[in-house]
């Protein structure tokens, strides 16, 4: 091909794009799609045979943001996964971990907002992120996600030993890879039940179900 | 004739004889002096005897439960709501002693037979600065009936629905300076069972024994010595289902009192009031599995209070009444929850100045100081005033501070959740157990400093009450109001200290919450004729956590519909406190038709909704299915004599049969009763 028709080739191409981006521009067609969920299992427990206590394994479910897949979960003997930068949250129990810091190799991070999850339509500074091992929580843990019945997502009943999201409360994720995505937990429970309906036998604890919305092309719009 | 005699040292008791009114009724709890009920500068109420037997009611919580202004509160037994507090805040006393056994901070009020009792006086508002902790938002003081007659008895027996029984028998003998009674009590109930498809009964059937019994002695130069004893003993037994498996569960519980005291006039002018104060309770729980009997919980708990108080009543010139006090408590308890034995130390000053400085107006100031060896000391001082600006009206303003005490638990739980693995200790304890849980390398991690776990302070109030009554047509109408404010601060709840390698977490108790409970007490009283009685009483009231109405206000609330969507909250939307109803009432009506010889007794009592669950995760109420909705209860009762000896009473409890098994397992809908009382 002559230089010249390559160049003329290119800005065509060049021109064609920048036409697509006006009438579409790139940063806003995005991802607006809310993605939902189900009943992911973070080491539900089963009764101890000795003494009948429930126990869980103690190990996570990772979970990727980006694909929208478990990447290994809590019952699966092999680890190695868990040491990459395939997922951004880990579950367990009521513990969520981001990729960073302490609990990973990527650079994950987080931050819990007091805002509703349709109000957040962009993600904070990365001052305002935390991560696992470096930023203390009200109780003293250093975790992204703070753990205790109200300091993080979920507030804990004792007298009904329940566990709910609490409303109004949006976790903005920094993935491993830097992207960022906002998430809202919606039930702890298998089935997501209505929390006022909740049956122990129907509806084990320590399954998720959440919203998400995560931004590809790496800007900080989550909308 | 004590209490005439005590009146003579009140000064600004008129005793005016020259107009044929029967004297108002005198109360000794709101001041700790005997006072005309008209004349006390606090609101205060009185439940005489003839109001109990007319009401039919076999327990105090009955009683209770249709007096004005007063709600009970179902917690681990049942409690009394006054002033919007649960019932850890008010103080129960017996013949103006403290009266111990609380579970999870509730005195069960069914615990209590209403025979033998002369009165029951009600004061709202706190008196911490005459009774110390626990008269934060009110005292309720029952009063033994005094032997008076020189020989009575009386049988009394009674039956009503779920086999509920109810025989007791009283005596009493007077011979010249020596008085005596004695009352026997047995009560009994098979229980019920709401939700037969559920294995185990609703509530449990139990056996209720009590006996008490009063000696007085008079002396020379108006004194008096009397001791008093009481023992209670209940059997409960129930059953409950563990994961399919059937288990039985049999609770004991009993208690006994001994109050020796010396009423003794020093000087024309001064009294000596001593006071021996001896009580104990003690419970054992056991749960067995009933295939083979095996055990699969027991716990013991033992309580020992004892007190000596010595109060002295000064009356000054110019009208004037200095009363000045002080004592003693120790208390011990011993308990599987509490890893043993712990006792502690109290002591206790109070001072009094009632005074009437002109004969329209009376001034109340009082002080009281507790010094404790587990909590910080606290002062608390009270002024009330009484202003007549007519003979019939009457306005009073009282400004006052109340405090409970960190209880039991706050302070020496040590108790493990074997179950769920966690672990609360109390803050006394709190070092010593986790030093022994982290030499055990059960601790994987610290949360917070633990040296913050230190001593706790009492959690305390500054009340306001501002009220009065207006009465017309020579008594037959009376209006009585009061507003009313409660600002709390220093409530004590848990927080995790440190997580266990079981990732389990380890509690402890700190001061944090700030409410406060603000309102409006009505009660309109009519005797249009004198067969018929009528009264109304209203009550408003708002609660509110200090701290969820900032973190409302900063717009941080959100609730949670039930399709998903996240809402903030405004401040209409938050119902308060859980189990307050921001309306209520009373309904009293009494008819005694002569000509019938009947004594018909109509009550009822509504409530408005009232928050009792979390469901959408903010902790606070605030969607409709997180209230009980309103209800209201009627309640009947119809007696007549029966020539000289007997009586007959009939009627029932909750006549409209409200039944809510899920929301209100503790109403077991209607109650038909009858009773027949033998008087010798």
């Amino acid at each position: 091909m002559h230089p010249r028709t390559f160049l003329l080739l290119s800005l065509t191409l060049v021109l064609l794009l920048a036409a697509c981006d006006s009438s579409e521009p790139l940063d806003e067609t995005t991802p607006v799609e809310a993605v939902r969920v189900e009943d992911l299992p973070a080491d539900p427990t089963t009764p101890d045979p000795q003494t009948g206590r429930p126990v869980g394994t103690g190990r996570y479910t990772f979970f990727s943001l980006r694909t929208g897949q478990i990447v290994l979960r809590y019952d699966e003997p092999d680890r190695s996964d868990s040491a990459s930068t395939a997922w951004d949250l880990a579950f367990q129990g009521t513990n969520i971990l981001i990729n960073g810091g302490t609990s990973g190799p990527g650079q994950g991070g987080a931050v819990v907002l007091e805002v509703p999850f349709e109000e957040v339509t962009e993600a904070p500074t990365d001052d305002q992120f935390r991560v696992d091992g470096v930023d203390e929580c009200p109780n003293g843990v250093k975790r992204a996600i703070c753990p205790g019945s109200g300091n993080g997502w979920y507030n804990y009943d004792p007298t009904t030993h329940i566990v709910t999201p609490i409303p109004g409360r949006t976790i903005v994720v920094r993935t491993a890879d830097g992207r960022y995505a906002k998430v809202r937990i919606l039930s702890y429970y298998k089935g997501a039940p209505d929390p006022g309906a909740i049956d122990p036998e129907a509806n084990p604890s320590r399954y998720y179900t959440f919203e998400y919305v995560f931004q590809p092309d790496g800007s900080r719009r989550l909308q | 004739m004590i209490s005439l005699l005590l009146l003579l040292l009140v000064p600004q008791v008129v005793l005016d004889t020259s107009r044929a009114v029967p004297l108002p009724p005198v109360v000794v709890t709101a001041t700790r002096s005997a006072r005309p009920l008209t004349e006390v500068p606090v609101p205060t109420q009185l439940v005489p005897a003839e109001a109990i037997r007319r009401s039919g009611a076999a327990r105090l919580s009955d009683v209770l439960a249709e007096q004005p202004g007063l709600l009970l509160f179902e917690d681990h037994g049942t409690g009394l709501m006054i002033q919007g507090f649960e019932p850890d805040y008010t103080l129960l006393l017996l013949d103006g002693e403290p009266v111990i056994g609380r579970t999870a901070g509730t005195l069960d009020l069914k615990r209590f037979t209403v025979q033998g009792l002369d009165r029951i006086e009600i004061v709202r508002g706190p008196s911490s600065s005459l009774y110390g902790s626990e008269a934060l938002a009110g005292v309720v003081n029952l009063i033994r009936r005094r032997p008076e007659a020189p020989l009575a008895a009386s049988l009394h027996a009674r039956t009503e629905t779920h086999g509920t029984h109810q025989l007791g028998t009283s005596a009493e003998l007077r011979r010249g300076r020596l008085g005596a009674s004695l009352l026997l009590d047995h009560y009994r109930t098979e229980g019920y069972d709401l939700a037969p498809d559920v294995f185990g009964p609703t509530a449990p059937s139990l056996r209720d024994y009590t006996a008490d019994a009063y000696l007085t002695w008079d002396l020379p130069r108006r004194s008096l010595l009397s001791l008093a004893f009481r023992r209670h003993q209940q059997q409960r037994r129930s059953a409950f289902a563990l994961e399919g498996t059937p288990h039985d569960e049999s609770y004991r519980q009993m208690d006994w009192s001994l109050h020796p005291r010396l009423q003794q006039q020093l000087t024309r002018r001064m009294r000596l009031d001593a006071s021996l104060y001896l009580t104990g309770y003690e419970t054992r729980t056991r749960m067995t599995r009933r295939e083979d009997g095996a055990l699969y919980y027991a716990d013991r708990f033992s309580q020992a209070y004892r007190k000596l108080e010595l109060r002295l009543q000064q009356l000054l010139t110019d009208r004037q009444l200095l009363t000045l006090g002080g004592g003693a408590i120790e208390e011990a308890l011993e308990g599987d929850r509490y890893a043993g034995r712990v006792s502690a130390r109290s002591g206790f000053l109070f001072a009094q100045h009632e005074w009437t400085p002109r004969r329209w107006i009376e001034v109340v100031t009082g002080f009281r100081f507790d010094a404790h060896s587990d909590y910080a000391s606290r002062l608390s001082p009270r002024l009330a005033v009484l202003i007549r600006p007519a003979e019939t009206y009457r306005l009073r303003a009282s400004i006052g501070s109340g405090f409970k005490a960190p209880d039991f638990r706050q302070r020496y739980l040590v108790f493990t959740n074997a179950a769920a693995g966690y672990s609360v200790f109390g803050v006394t304890r709190f070092r010593e157990e986790l030093a022994r849980l982290q030499a055990e390398g059960q601790i994987a991690r610290l949360l917070i400093d633990p040296d913050r776990v230190t001593t706790l302070r009492p959690e305390s109030s500054v009340a306001f009450n501002l009220g009065g009554e207006a009465t017309w047509f020579d008594e037959a109408l009376t209006l009585s109001l009061n507003l009313f404010h409660n600002e709390v601060r220093d409530l004590i709840d848990t927080q995790p200290v440190a997580q266990k390698t079981n990732q389990a977490f380890v509690y402890s108790y700190f001061n944090l919450a700030r409410i406060y409970t603000r309102g409006l007490e009505a009660t309109l009283t009519a005797r249009p004729v004198s067969a018929l009685a009528l009264s109304l009483s209203y009550q408003y009231l708002e609660t509110a956590d200090r701290d969820v109405l900032e973190a409302i206000d900063a717009g941080r609330l959100y609730g949670r519909t039930a399709s998903g969507r996240d809402y903030r909250l405004r401040r209409s939307d938050y119902g308060g406190l859980f189990g307050r109803s921001r309306h209520s009432g009373t309904l009293q009506l009494r008819w005694q038709p002569t000509s019938l010889g009947l004594t018909v007794a109509l009550r009822g009592v509504w409530r408005s909704r009232y928050g009792y669950r979390d469901v959408d995760g903010n902790g606070v109420p605030n969607r409709t299915d997180e209230y009980v909705p309103g209800y209201s209860l009627w309640h009947l009762t119809v007696g007549r004599r029966l020539g000289r000896h007997l009586e007959l009473q009939g009627g029932a409890f909750n006549l409209f049969d409200l039944r809510r098994p899920a929301l209100m397992p503790f109403q077991p809908g209607r109650r038909w009763f009858v009773t027949l009382t033998v008087h010798v």
